[in-house]
């Protein structure tokens, strides 16, 4: 199993050194546009000069690559050439407010798409019509929409929650709550449509299978055959869902902070993105591909914990 | 041209947005001067508590760093600037600096500072503090720094006079000090690094930095010792960074904001009982930029003809109902519509006639000719009508597309000799300057000429406005009939508020708190 851990984080390592390199190559191209940001429009070509001399942008980019990546693997990612603030710490900070609501909003889908796959899967008939047509409107909606609708009744009409902004959990825990609520619903309207009918139909395929006949065979009863030997047996790919799952909400998060105005990744590498904030920019690729590596990584854990031959593998 | 639209519109403003006009001091191009605060209270009001919601989060708020447009809502509440503008008239009025003078030929200006300003951590605000964050500004890379580009040195004579001498007479420098260039830092804390996200201010709001999210919600409250309380009549001072407009609405909608711009479009879903709707009808100017007026690269462009034929190919009516929903003024000139330069006769120059343009192109020899022009963000609503107008007089446009951030080094790069620009309105000085001196952004390859040297060679010997007027005036009828751009609306915007908060607004549109009244 530590092979197995050592190799992945490896290849995780590899990912992560060719999208930074490939990503500060694209940007090695506009070093001179963002020196004119820095300086405003009316900046001489002397004071841009001047500028790019005193970042270090004149040089080679393969060579400020390697002095960016061994601060980097020191855990100094610089700092951001417009707000001068650090930009792990920045990432860490746009990073916290992103995953409190997709972290919430990935445990209530698990929980919801387990539930209604399952329920689906075991009763069939109506229930499972239901439990269908519950996933089609979810996955029909565009989350847009969705949240715009919910954004004009409970907080434009109700005046419930708030239509937009983040409050920390540190500072309000109540308004912290209120102030996700909106968006983690949304975002588990999604992803529980696109989960439960993957759960349902990895749930159907095992009901079906032999192993399950000889269980019901022996009088054990359908709850227990349900949760505890077809369910296991079908959590694996479920699993996998859950961590693309995961990670295209973090894709989707964009739209959702946007919406509400929310200080989150995906706002933030939009707008350092826009600005070509290089710093920041290279942080964003840094941790999302570490994000990404750990979260399969996870996945394939969990998978081998419930499914002894995936640890073959 | 500022309209506001409810029965509250009538309503009278309270003590400060009407003694700010009352107690304005004009310019008078070489000196002003004031005995007496800009804004004098005539009664006390009761303090509302501000909301706005702005597009951009502030980058920095170090004074080396700031950035105008609506990041100055959160910055210039917490740093003084030395002079400010009239929301409604766009006059400079006194700020932290009393009095200014130039002299004869505008290479000195003196300012003459308040007594008994302080910081908000109690140091006072002398001259060394302005000498201290103007020179660091000077030698720091950064938005502020290029404005400062005509200051040879900063002196202080005592404790509230401040020299500063210049290598030439540079006429927008007095107004440039009620933005950035003007803004005072704290020289004991100037190096520290919260400076760039708490810096230590002269100015009316403290940051609170317990109940600020960067990047999303700025909270400030009142300063009581600030030196012009009385008139600031805002206890709280929030600014909530919001890019989509849907969201924006729904802020104010759920009653987050109390003050936003909003779409023209869903303005009849606002209350009248609750909401003002003020709209002022030219905030900045659209136009595509013709960058190559000598026709270096591109001869076409350096006709006369071919330029007035660009003129008349747009319809400047239709573009203004059609994409920018009628909020705004159809124009032909770029200078702003509230100033002094602006002159309405030159509307009608360019009648939209892409017949006779055609004809113009026809007779210059250059039809069938294609032009590059980069395509940004800010293009995509334009770019089919303006390909349209460019085809009915026989010309073709070719949109390439250009990264954001590097659309501002395309407009310089020489590549392109054309350019489509939203140019917010700074100063008559500065409108017309940007665009047509020889080193003004927008006038990438310094295209002069003989009237051009000899008009701007008056108006930067002129140290007086008035004296300079007649020349900016002839300026800008030169610049129309050589059709060295083609102006298309000067855009409007359109402000709710709320909580008897009022826009007042017009000719200055510098993001502060001051564009915002309290009714009685």
């Amino acid at each position: 199993m530590l092979v197995y851990i050592t190799r992945r984080l490896g290849a995780g390592l590899i990912l992560a050194l060719l999208v930074t390199f490939i990503t500060f190559m694209l940007l090695s191209t506009s070093f001179e546009d963002v020196a004119l940001t820095i300086l405003g429009p009316a900046a001489t070509p002397e004071v841009t000069a001047g500028l790019m001399a005193e970042k270090g942008w004149d040089r080679p980019a393969i060579v400020q690559y390697f002095d960016w990546l061994v601060h980097a693997l020191q855990g100094d990612f610089g700092v951001s050439v417009y707000t001068s603030l650090p930009v792990a710490p920045t990432v860490m900070q746009r990073l916290l407010v992103t995953l409190s609501i997709i972290v919430p909003a990935l445990i209530l889908t698990v929980i919801l798409s387990t539930f209604l796959g399952v329920w689906s899967a075991s009763r069939g008939g109506v229930v499972d019509k239901i439990s269908q047509g519950i996933s089609l409107v979810g996955y029909i909606v565009p989350g847009l929409l969705l949240a715009i609708g919910l954004v004009v009744i409970f907080a434009v009409q109700l005046k419930w929650l708030p239509a937009t902004g983040f409050t920390p959990l540190a500072q309000d825990p109540a308004a912290w709550a209120r102030s996700i609520t909106i968006p983690v619903i949304v975002l588990t309207i999604g992803g529980v449509a696109n989960m439960a009918a993957q759960v349902r139909g990895r749930m159907i395929d095992e009901l079906r299978q032999d192993y399950v006949r000889t269980l019901r065979t022996r009088g054990i009863s359908s709850s227990s055959i349900v949760i505890r030997h077809a369910l296991r047996n079908a959590g694996s790919p479920a699993l996998t869902v859950m961590s693309l799952e995961f990670i295209s909400m973090f894709g989707g998060a964009l739209i959702i902070e946007n919406v509400f105005a929310l200080p989150g990744y995906g706002s933030f590498a939009f707008n350092a993105s826009l600005q070509g904030d290089i710093p920041v920019i290279m942080g964003i690729a840094a941790f999302g591909v570490l994000l990404v590596t750990v979260v399969n990584l996870t996945t394939d854990l969990a998978n081998g914990w419930l499914n002894p031959k995936a640890r073959v593998h | 041209m500022s309209r506001p639209l409810t029965h509250r519109s009538g309503q009278r403003l309270a003590a400060l947005g009407a003694t700010v006009l009352a107690a304005s001091l004009v310019l008078a191009g070489c000196s002003g001067a004031a005995e007496t605060s800009p804004t004098t209270s005539t009664a006390p009001i009761e303090e509302k508590d501000l909301a706005v919601a702005a597009v951009s989060a502030p980058n920095s708020l170090d004074p080396a760093q700031l950035v105008d447009g609506q990041q100055m809502f959160v910055w210039s509440a917490i740093l003084d600037t030395l002079l400010r503008k009239d929301p409604g008239t766009g006059e400079i009025l006194p700020g932290a600096a009393e009095t200014w003078e130039y002299n004869e030929d505008g290479t000195e200006l003196t300012l003459r500072l308040r007594e008994g300003m302080t910081f908000s951590s109690g140091d006072p605000v002398d001259a060394e503090a302005v000498v201290a964050t103007m020179l660091r500004s000077k030698e720091t890379p950064g938005n502020v720094q290029s404005r400062l580009a005509a200051v040879d040195d900063v002196v202080a004579a005592d404790d509230l006079t401040v020299v500063i001498s210049f290598s030439r007479f540079d006429p927008q420098f007095v107004d440039n000090l009620s933005s950035g260039p003007g803004a005072i830092g704290d020289p004991a804390t100037l190096s520290a690094e919260s400076t760039a996200t708490d810096p230590v201010g002269s100015g009316p709001f403290t940051l609170d930095v317990d109940k600020t999210v960067p990047g999303s919600t700025y909270v400030l409250e009142k300063r009581d010792d600030y030196w012009d309380a009385d008139n600031v009549p805002f206890k709280t001072l929030t600014v909530k960074v919001i890019q989509d407009p849907t969201a924006s609405f729904n802020a104010l909608q759920s009653g987050e904001l109390n003050a936003a711009t909003v779409q023209s479009q869903v303005v009849g879903q606002l209350n009248p009982d609750d909401w003002n709707i003020t709209v002022n009808d030219a905030v900045a100017a659209t136009y595509l930029n013709i960058l190559d007026r000598g026709g270096e690269k591109w001869p076409a462009l350096g006709d006369v003809r071919v330029r007035q034929a660009i003129n008349m190919a747009i319809d400047r009516e239709s573009m203004l109902e059609a994409l920018f929903s009628g909020v705004g003024i159809a124009t032909e000139q770029l200078a702003s519509p509230y100033g002094a330069i602006y002159d309405e006769a030159l509307n009608g120059t360019y009648e939209y006639d892409p017949e006779e343009g055609k004809a113009l192109v026809e007779e210059a020899g250059f039809a069938g000719e294609t032009f590059q022009i980069p395509s940004t963000f800010l293009t995509t609503t334009v770019e089919p009508v303006l390909t349209q107008a460019f085809a009915d007089i026989g010309l073709t446009l070719e949109w390439v597309t250009v990264p954001p951030q590097q659309a501002q080094g395309a407009a310089r790069s020489g590549d392109y000799g054309l350019y489509y620009q939203i140019l917010g309105f700074n100063s008559d000085t500065a409108d017309l300057a940007t665009t047509f001196a020889v080193d003004g952004v927008g006038n990438p390859r310094g295209y002069t000429d003989e009237t051009l040297d000899e008009l701007w060679g008056t108006i930067n010997s002129t140290v007086a406005f008035e004296d300079a007027l007649p020349a900016y005036q002839e300026l800008n009828e030169y610049v129309v009939d050589q059709a060295f751009v083609a102006p298309v609306v000067f855009i409007g915007a359109t402000w709710a508020t709320g909580d008897d908060i009022t826009y007042v607004g017009k000719a200055n549109t510098l993001s502060t708190y001051r564009l915002f009244s309290v009714t009685e």
